[in-house]
């Protein structure tokens, strides 16, 4: 005996745009993210007999959802031709946050001070908000790989044999996610935050 | 020959300015401490490098900022993974209406 769902027909209303959005954070694309969360309706359908009821219907769900999605990256590896390992750390960085000598402009990029860090601004709805606006930026490779080791907690080697990546080539877009997202929650959060 | 705070203050400059300048030296500059930073979150890094970023951190505290709001971003992210799809709904993070009642259709027929 499973633990209780509730009604199908009512899935899309409740959990459909959540999913929706999850999904979005991750491949990008809205029409593959609404199939991402077709699917996973149509699995957890399936699959509702064996709902046991240690998680709410949602983390469920979203547990569904994530296997899809890794499913979907695998299937896209294997259907591309392999990229080119070397092609992508050639890539000139932008360096404008450094001078010559390779240090930080103080005038400018350097790192702020960020005066609520850490605890309270985990609290505060517009820090959520700023943050899934930074993550939506991101270049989508660059996307792909930090959802996957700072959402998901992969590790780095499962995420390097999934996407047939070599463990450079993933440090580099990891660096530069970490350090564009960062830059960009200092500009749009950090930099102006409003009274209090 | 009298020794005030000025004095010492000046004789203090006078050996702290070498080691800086010794530091700057031997320390990976900035741009390469960014870049190792973020290594050292996905997988360990050898011993002579993580001493090189210690030394690194005492005469700079952009780098020693910039770890530390890195693993605040990793924190707030494991530790909430929730939040970032909890936020209020836009109309371009929401699904379409027509892909809503497409949904239901096939969850219906199936």
């Amino acid at each position: 005996m499973g633990g209780s769902l509730s009604d199908p027909e009512k899935w899309v209303e409740e959990h459909g745009d959540y999913l929706f959005r999850c999904a979005l954070l991750r491949v990008r694309d809205q029409v593959i993210a609404e199939d991402l969360v077709q699917e996973t309706l149509l699995a957890a359908l399936q699959a509702r007999e064996r709902f046991a009821g240690q998680s709410s219907e949602r983390s469920w769900m979203i547990g569904i959802l994530k296997h899809k999605i890794i499913d979907r990256f695998r299937k896209d590896i294997r259907e591309q031709p392999a990229a080119d390992p070397e092609q992508m750390t050639e890539i000139p960085e932008d360096d404008e946050a450094f001078d010559k000598d390779g240090h930080w402009r103080l005038d400018q990029t350097a790192p702020m001070d960020w005066p609520d860090h850490p605890g309270a601004v985990l609290e505060r709805k517009q820090f959520w908000e700023s943050l899934r606006r930074c993550l939506t930026k991101l270049p989508p490779n660059m996307a792909q790989v930090f959802t996957l080791r700072e959402l998901d907690e992969l590790e780095s080697d499962a995420i390097c044999t999934m996407l047939h990546i070599s463990s450079s080539n993933l440090w580099v877009l990891l660096h530069r996610a970490r350090k564009q997202l960062r830059q960009c929650l200092e500009v749009n959060f950090f930099g102006h935050r409003e009274a209090h | 020959m009298q020794i005030g705070p000025k004095q010492d203050v000046n004789q203090l400059k006078l050996i702290i300015g070498p080691i800086v300048g010794w530091l700057i030296r031997i320390t990976p500059p900035c741009k390469d401490m960014t870049r190792l930073l973020s290594e050292s979150m996905d997988g360990p890094l050898p011993l002579g490098i993580r001493i090189k970023m210690r030394l690194h951190f005492l005469i700079c505290k952009w780098c020693e900022r910039y770890k530390n709001q890195l693993l605040f971003l990793r924190q707030a992210l494991r530790r909430n993974p929730y939040e970032l799809e909890s936020e209020v709904p836009a109309s371009s993070t929401s699904l379409s209406p027509e892909a809503k009642d497409r949904l239901k259709r096939v969850i219906r027929n199936s």
